[in-house]
């Protein structure tokens, strides 16, 4: 039982699972401005709070994967706009290194994204949840879920 | 140290310095003779334990051809009989002084001194305290396989094996008998035997990044394997060198021009090859999880490559063992996926990990299919000089 | 700085390496070793926390290791008649020798021979050269490479690159196999004199297991190795082969009965084979050995040693190579020879023991030959259908040498998760015999009904033991 049943994608019916990883101050705001201002959002979204993008650490991701995310989207704050002043600069340096572990293990690059939001963003939250979600939907399970999680 | 200066002043003229190159060998007969090219190597490191200039040295206790064990010693007669260069001992120092806060010179092969480098920048090792006598490294061998290549492509016994030299592109072996066999290397390589995988691909084979580098490129004429060309890269290289002259331990004159043009043309044709063999073994992939997964799946968990590696500085507690459950059944270890990543910036390509792995999983070859685009985007060499590991740093540079 | 050239004791397979000692005992790869081309498995990578120094004691009083010699010494002849040796094989053939002079009232080895065939002493006790596995066409295992002998797998893997192809008879899937068989459909397997059969024999070998997986090679004209657990195995069946041995069956049946009051176990920890109310029936626990373990806790007497990797010494690998051990010390043999009430030589045991090998010189670059003498039919009796959920335990380097590992958990399939409802990243309950434990699981692809372990519980009864599961 390998991967085989993972890589035919499943669209009918099947919602992935997204795991966003939000930044208190900007993106989980904008997450919760999504939530209240009635934008439509899949339910897909599973989002976990963190102070700063800069404490999520590549195991998170990594775990989160491990785990049976068909995605995982790492936002913050805007460049220049971190509440802790540099902690998204720190955020790009792991991405970069996460971005090309995660290429070059083989995961399509729409598993992996990056996305700066603020807290007032919420309808581009909502948009990117949306999006990725379509595109998660268009290529399927991701080939790292473990057996027996859908 | 007023010692130094004293020294430096004596009847040996020569004032060395940084960027200056030599051709020098012992004044000791016997290890001019053992010696890989003269000896030179051995006795600058015995004149820096007998001058106190350290307080220990790392040599190879030899056992044979195909065997030695590297030891920490303090007995300057221990360094004197460890003269001569064994190509089928893939070792490692970094690890070995590593936390042991040494004053030491030792021998190193350029990934030992990209390893020792790296330990450095980790705090494992106070460079300041350690003197690096680099080795030019056209590569090396595993001694299993070469015992193998012995038997199955030269027809001559290890036990009678008596030397051992690379000339013109050729493996050559001598045995008791004094007789000569020789195999092209790349015959050798095509058939698996030969240097290690990663030795092929390896682009450093004069280690400048040493204190000093030494080797028998660029010895020509008379002199040719009978002394070692050495280029000063450091003020503690000087101080190394200058030593063991006014120690009476070496001589050395300078070289001529032929050599050193010599020398730079063969490390230039060397880095080329490797070059070649990395696009060679690093071909695009598609499907590469599976091949990932498939490489892994044999794991056995036993922690040898982690053990290993001269650029890891964790002890026992780790981010890629802590968050690792024999128990998980997930698609990949999360050792691994934290290994790939951690490395990715900081190996240095010098094949220890696949050596030890005991499934034979081509380790090196894993983690180099990350660490070769990220150190290219990051323009990053580890090991190569001080600069933190992008990683740590604030600020994505590049 | 002293570094020794070594061979881990973790198994038979007799995987060289170097243990430095300088205040703190480290390991270094030997990569030139024939057996393991340096590399080690996860027990030989834990060596360092397994020589735990061990001091000599009487009845928990520290002591010098002559004067635990002496005491010994008085013990064992004040408990005439009811004495017995055991010495599993993990110390070199010189020190097996000398035993072996000590131990003619009662000599165990360890191993159940009397339960088998005697034609079949020699094929048991010496393996094949790793070089004939690689060269294989057909592999059959009786075993799981991974977790029990791991140095095998890289040979494995070396001969299906070649082409071979790697049958398995487990209860797991294993990754390398090319065809899984389950140890039920036995009948399935279909056996050619291209076969090699892989199995292993060890004190809790099943005899009928064993004679089972011997009748199959017999009648297929196939050829079988079997790997041991023990650094010195090989030497220590060899050089026994003509002695008067007692089964370890008969020595654990034998302490119940109370007609062994005394046991001295030499490099042995009695603790990892003998159930605890067995070992505390008796009267006098005596040994000897070069590192702490749960056994000597548990001693009356015990003789320390120098640790293995300092000895001076012969092993036999289970290709029956022989291996010289890199340290000097005959400690041991001065302690053995206090308690014979003798002196043993280092020289002239070594030359007995090249001697009873025929050779002239250890080089582990040489195998001698071995007699493995042809075996006559064997008659196996059907092995009994496992109950309906069983927990097997897979014998490995960690569990016969009491080391705790990283693998407080069992095996088992996705349906017996599902039937129990199991929740993921919860436990499981185990029910043996009264005693329920708790674990932790991992979802892997295994036989219905079976859990399986590389750790020990406590609620185990023999290698295979029927369990009532629940969530
Ligand atoms: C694997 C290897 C490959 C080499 N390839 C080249 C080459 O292609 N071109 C070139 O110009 N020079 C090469 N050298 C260097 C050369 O062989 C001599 O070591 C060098 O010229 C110094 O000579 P010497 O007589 O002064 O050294 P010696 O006085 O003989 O001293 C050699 C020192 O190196 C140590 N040593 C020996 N073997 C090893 C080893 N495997 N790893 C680490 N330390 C070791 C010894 O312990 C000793 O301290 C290589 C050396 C090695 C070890
Ligand atoms: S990796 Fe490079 S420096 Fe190291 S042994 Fe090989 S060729 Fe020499
Ligand atoms: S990962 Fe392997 S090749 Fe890279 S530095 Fe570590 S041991 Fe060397
Ligand atoms: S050395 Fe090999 S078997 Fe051991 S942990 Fe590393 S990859 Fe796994
Ligand atoms: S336990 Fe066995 S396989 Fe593992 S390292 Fe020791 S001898 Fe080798
Ligand atoms: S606080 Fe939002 S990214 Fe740092």
């Amino acid at each position: 039982m390998s991967s085989e049943a993972a890589a035919a994608p499943k669209t009918n019916g099947w919602e992935p699972k997204i795991v966003a990883f939000c930044c208190n101050w900007c993106s989980y705001g904008g997450a919760d401005s999504a939530g209240m201002g009635r934008f439509q959002q899949p339910a897909s979204a599973r989002i976990i709070r963190v102070m700063c993008s800069g404490r999520i650490d590549p195991l998170h991701v990594f775990n989160a994967f491990l785990e049976g995310a068909d995605a995982v989207l790492v936002t913050g704050c805007h460049i220049g706009d971190c509440h802790y002043v540099n902690g998204n600069d720190k955020t790009k340096i792991k991405y970069k290194f996460l971005e090309n572990v995660v290429r070059e293990l083989g995961l399509e690059k729409e598993r992996l994204q990056l996305n700066w939001i603020s807290a007032s963003e919420g309808e581009k939250f909502a948009n990117f949840i949306r999006d990725v979600t379509e595109q998660i939907k268009k290529i399927g399970p991701s080939p790292l879920k473990p057996e027996g999680v859908v | 140290m007023s010692q130094d200066s004293q020294t430096i002043k004596t009847a040996h003229q020569i004032v060395m310095q940084k960027g200056e190159m030599y051709v020098g060998w012992s004044t000791k007969e016997d290890v001019r003779k053992r010696g890989g090219s003269g000896g030179l190597v051995t006795s600058m490191l015995a004149a820096a334990l007998e001058k106190k200039l350290v307080d220990a040295v790392v040599v190879l206790k030899k056992m044979n051809e195909f065997e030695a064990v590297p030891i920490i010693t303090s007995d300057v007669n221990e360094v004197l009989n460890s003269a001569g260069s064994l190509h089928s001992v893939p070792s490692n120092f970094a690890k070995l002084i590593a936390n042991r806060n040494l004053k030491v010179a030792l021998p190193a092969k350029g990934c030992d001194v990209r390893g020792i480098i790296e330990q450095g920048k980790r705090n494992a090792i106070n460079l300041d305290n350690t003197f690096i006598v680099g080795l030019n490294c056209g590569g090396s061998m595993h001694p299993v396989v070469t015992r193998e290549m012995l038997e199955v492509m030269y027809k001559i016994k290890p036990e009678d094996v008596h030397g051992e030299e690379i000339e013109k592109g050729k493996l050559i072996f001598e045995t008791k008998d004094g007789k000569e066999h020789a195999i092209t290397i790349d015959e050798l390589e095509e058939k698996g035997y030969g240097r290690r995988e990663s030795c092929r691909y390896c682009t450093i084979k004069i280690p400048n990044n040493a204190d000093i580098a030494c080797g028998n490129w660029g010895v020509t004429g008379d002199l040719a394997g009978k002394a070692t060309f050495v280029e000063i890269t450091s003020e503690k290289g000087a101080k190394l060198l200058q030593n063991a002259i006014d120690a009476g331990y070496i001589q050395v004159q300078k070289p001529d021009e032929k050599g050193v043009a010599a020398r730079s043309k063969i490390k230039g044709v060397m880095e080329g090859l490797g070059k070649k063999w990395k696009d060679k073994v690093f071909v695009p992939m598609d499907n590469r999880l599976e091949y990932f997964r498939k490489e892994l799946e044999n794991c056995i968990d036993c922690g040898a490559c982690k053990a290993v590696c001269p650029t890891c500085s964790c002890g026992d507690v780790s981010k890629c063992t802590e968050f690792h459950f024999r128990g998980d059944a997930y698609r990949m270890s999360m050792y691994h996926l934290v290994r790939f990543l951690h490395l990715a910036d900081s190996c240095i390509g010098c094949g220890q990990c696949a050596d030890v792995c005991p499934v034979d999983i081509p380790l090196t070859r894993l983690y180099r299919r990350f660490a070769n685009p990220v150190q290219e985007q990051l323009k990053y060499e580890p090991g190569m000089d001080m600069r933190k590991p992008p990683f740590f740093e604030a600020k994505l540079e590049v | 700085m002293n570094a020794y050239s070594t061979i881990c004791p973790g198994c038979n397979f007799g995987c060289g390496l170097y243990i430095r000692e300088n205040g703190t005992i480290d390991l270094d790869f030997r990569k030139s070793s024939p057996a393991n081309a340096g590399k080690l498995c996860r027990f030989g990578m834990s060596l360092p926390r397994l020589y735990k120094p061990v001091k000599s004691m009487v009845e928990g009083k520290e002591t010098t290791p002559e004067e635990a010699a002496k005491e010994a010494a008085r013990r064992i002849s004040a408990s005439k008649g009811s004495v017995a040796f055991l010495s599993l094989g993990n110390t070199t053939c010189e020190e097996v020798l000398a035993f072996q002079k000590l131990a003619v009232p009662y000599l165990c080895t360890g191993a159940n021979f009397d339960a088998l065939p005697k034609d079949v002493y020699l094929t048991l006790s010496v393996g094949i050269p790793y070089t004939e596995i690689e060269a294989a066409k057909h592999i059959v295992l009786f075993i799981d490479p991974y977790e029990q002998y791991p140095l095998t797998v890289r040979r494995l893997l070396s001969a299906k690159k070649k082409g071979a192809k790697i049958t398995s008879v487990w209860w797991k899937d294993l990754p390398l196999a090319d065809e899984n068989i389950r140890p039920a459909d036995i009948s399935k397997l279909q056996l050619t004199k291209d076969s090699l059969v892989i199995s292993d024999f060890h004190p809790l070998s099943d005899a009928e297991q064993v004679k089972s997986v011997l009748s199959l090679a017999k009648n297929a004209g196939a050829k079988v190795t079997f790997l041991k657990p023990f650094a010195n195995s090989t030497g220590a069946y060899v050089l026994s082969k003509d002695a008067k041995q007692k089964s370890f069956a008969q020595l654990v049946e034998d302490i119940n009965k109370g007609t062994v009051k005394t046991l001295f176990c030499l490099e042995s920890d009695p603790s990892t084979l003998i159930p605890s109310e067995t070992l505390s029936k008796l009267t006098n626990l005596i040994i000897q050995t070069g590192h702490a373990s749960a056994g000597t806790a548990k001693a009356n007497v015990v003789i320390a040693h120098e640790p293995l990797y300092r000895k001076k010494g012969t092993l036999i690998n289970n290709e029956g190579r022989g291996q010289a051990l890199g340290g000097a010390g005959t400690n041991g043999l001065e302690a053995l020879g206090i308690i014979a009430g003798t002196k043993f030589e280092f020289d002239s045991l070594h030359d007995a023991v090249k001697k009873a090998l025929g050779i002239q010189a250890v080089d582990e670059f040489l195998i001698p030959k071995y007699d493995r003498p042809a075996y006559g039919a064997i008659q196996a009796a059907a092995k009994p259908p496992e109950a309906k959920t069983t927990l097997v335990s897979v014998y490995n380097p960690f569990m016969w040498f009491g080391l705790p590992d990283d693998n407080d958990f069992v095996e088992l399939n996705l349906n017996t998760v599902r039937a129990l409802k199991l929740l993921k990243g919860g436990t499981l309950k185990i029910k043996s015999n009264g005693s329920t434990i708790e674990k932790k699981f991992k979802v892997a692809p295994v036989q219905d009904n079976i859990l399986l372990t590389g750790n020990r519980f406590g609620i185990e009864k023999g290698s295979i033991t029927p369990v009532e599961i629940s969530r």
